[in-house]
């Protein structure tokens, strides 16, 4: 009980002085952020600001040019190693045409907990995989309502059950932290309730969960806190004081500044 | 030692020989005729293990689409075999080193300059393998360069035989071992980063076992058409399944069965080994792009304007 709240106090990411470039453009400008542990946050910003660009250095597929990352409280490859950051990548950034079911594609979840485990089974090729991460799987397959598509190859999926897999894929993880890169794009108002639904059970289960997103409306309501980038941080704490129309189309407006001359959609204009 | 090593390897090339044969001898005897003699047992054996590897390792070359790495490879392998043939040491030492240092320029090119890696890799073949034609122009006769580019299975000795089958063993034990790995990384690598894989690890591992098979594969179709080896199965399965294991299961059958029939017209007509692998292969091509149960074209066509009752695929 008294570790619990030890962890709890602990911020499930800490980040500070962090740049992040793509051959000379500045992505990410000395961000320094403590994401609070075992809540849902919501990260908002123009496009272009630096949102997709955060959760890929979380995950540790992009070098910061400086920068300090900590993950509950622990360096962030060691975090990644013992299978405590589950990823959802947006869904344009996968080969829908890979010859994998929605089974396999799930299970690729469980990889790194079957890595870990001792001697000749961490060889074991994944259709030999023990029960626990079958069930695990399944189980999380039965959180997106995809239970009855296991079997059934991804290229066949539309566009919100390729994001419930991707979804489920991170739940089977069993992680403490989920980063989601635009979960809710792309997707009809019934699957967004239901990721919706299950990123909040994931939260209350105590986990946190951190997830991009262009939906203000909902990131105030269910969100229990916010960040606003753009480029640096332009904000971070209740959604609601945070995500007022003002603050966001003053972020918006500086984007739109500091991008002039170069094509900009002032998406968020749109939906503030 | 490395005498008891050789006899030891022999030992092992003999006895899978004999095993082979063994199935050869059920065949009907004009098909088994050919493989009486000696020359032409150790070429089965050989396109057997090359159609294998190759055939495995096309299906990651398909979905890596790695196609054009695989093409700049196989040519920068030209100056290595010159090289080491200037020196005296055994071809495939050059081969590997100069293979695998034009795939670490090419990485080099793209992460320093703005350069794509499709210009990168162009541009670097080719110069491997021009500084090959030009050591080759003057070190070796024209029949010998016609074997390196269009190999020579009919030819293929003791040495070249046991090149192969540790290359396909090595092959075909890191593609069991590491199945997950190579999926996870293949299909989505920034996933792979979240769970602690070290990505550019695996990323140079392929790349080396992509090498060595090509090396392993130069003395049976050369260094040109290896890339159809490396392509072609992959492609003709990733036509017909939905499952990655299935799909490298697939592409090796249609490697080894490409090989071998091939092998066979070559001795039958009299024509280059090589290319009558390689033609095989694509003919298997042709039938799956035709004729696919799902995704052939005359397949669709004849499901839209014909079978108006059969079920539409679920797209």
């Amino acid at each position: 009980m008294e570790a619990e709240q030890r962890n709890q106090a602990v911020p499930a990411v800490e980040i500070a002085d962090l740049s992040v470039a793509y051959d000379s453009a500045l992505a990410l400008d000395k961000v320094d952020l403590a994401l609070p542990a075992g809540q849902l946050i919501a990260v908002a910003g123009p496009n272009g600001a630096g949102k997709s660009t955060l959760l890929r250095t979380l995950v540790g597929s992009l070098k910061p040019r400086s920068g300090r990352v900590l993950i509950h409280g622990e360096d962030a490859e060691r975090q990644r190693r013992s299978g405590q950051i589950a990823y959802m990548p947006q869904h344009e950034q996968v080969d829908w045409d890979f010859p994998l079911s929605v089974g396999d594609v799930v299970l690729c979840g469980r990889y790194g907990r079957m890595r870990m485990e001792g001697g000749w089974r961490r060889f074991l090729l994944p259709v030999m995989a023990s029960d626990r991460h079958r069930d695990a799987a399944r189980e999380a397959l039965q959180a997106v309502d995809m239970e009855d598509n296991i079997d059934r190859p991804i290229e066949t999926l539309s566009g919100g059950q390729r994001k419930r897999v991707l979804l489920a894929r991170a739940l089977a993880q069993d992680a403490r932290l989920l980063l989601l890169d635009e979960p809710l794009v792309g997707v009809d108002r019934r699957s967004e309730e239901l990721i919706m639904r299950v990123l909040c059970r994931q939260r209350d289960q105590g986990r946190t969960v951190v997830m991009v997103t262009h939906d203000i409306a909902g990131a105030r309501r269910d969100a229990d806190f916010a960040v606003l980038i753009n480029r640096r941080v332009v904000g971070a704490g209740d959604p609601n004081k945070l995500l007022s129309d003002d603050m966001i189309s003053r972020t918006a407006t500086d984007a739109w500044l500091s991008n002039r001359g170069k094509r900009y959609s002032p998406d968020l204009l749109e939906i503030a | 030692m490395t005498a008891t090593l050789q006899g030891a390897g022999e030992a092992v090339i003999d006895l899978l020989i004999a095993a082979m044969m063994v199935v050869v001898n059920l065949l009907p005897e004009a098909l088994a005729e050919p493989f009486q003699y000696r020359f032409m047992q150790r070429a089965l054996l050989t396109s057997i293990l090359v159609g294998a590897v190759c055939g495995l390792l096309s299906s990651y070359v398909i979905l890596k689409r790695w196609s054009l790495l695989g093409d700049a490879i196989s040519h920068a392998v030209l100056p290595g075999v010159a090289i080491a043939y200037l020196l005296g040491w055994p071809f495939f030492i050059g081969a590997f080193a100069t293979g695998a240092l034009t795939s670490l320029g090419i990485g080099v090119i793209e992460r320093n300059t703005r350069i794509k890696s499709d210009a990168a890799m162009g541009l670097m073949f080719t110069a491997a393998f021009a500084l090959g034609v030009v050591i080759i122009s003057q070190i070796a006769t024209s029949t010998h360069l016609m074997h390196i580019l269009f190999g020579n299975v009919l030819g293929v000795r003791y040495p070249a035989l046991m090149l192969t089958l540790v290359a396909g063993v090595l092959v075909l034990s890191v593609v069991l071992l590491f199945y997950k790995e190579l999926l996870i990384y293949v299909f989505d690598p920034v996933q792979a980063r979240s769970q602690g894989l070290n990505t550019s690890v695996i990323h140079y591992g392929l790349i080396l076992l992509l090498t060595l098979t090509i090396v392993a594969s130069l003395e049976t179709v050369g260094i040109i058409l290896v890339v159809a080896m490396l392509v072609t199965p992959g492609a003709t399965a990733y036509l017909l399944v939905n499952r990655l294991s299935t799909m490298l299961m697939l592409s090796t059958v249609i490697g080894i069965v490409s090989a071998v029939l091939g092998l066979f017209l070559a001795f039958q007509f009299n024509v280059a080994s090589g290319g009558a692998i390689v033609l095989v292969v694509t003919g298997f091509f042709l039938l799956a792009f035709l004729f696919a149960p799902q995704r052939g074209v005359v397949t669709r066509w004849a499901r839209r304007n014909i079978g108006q009752g059969l079920p539409k695929a679920d797209l």
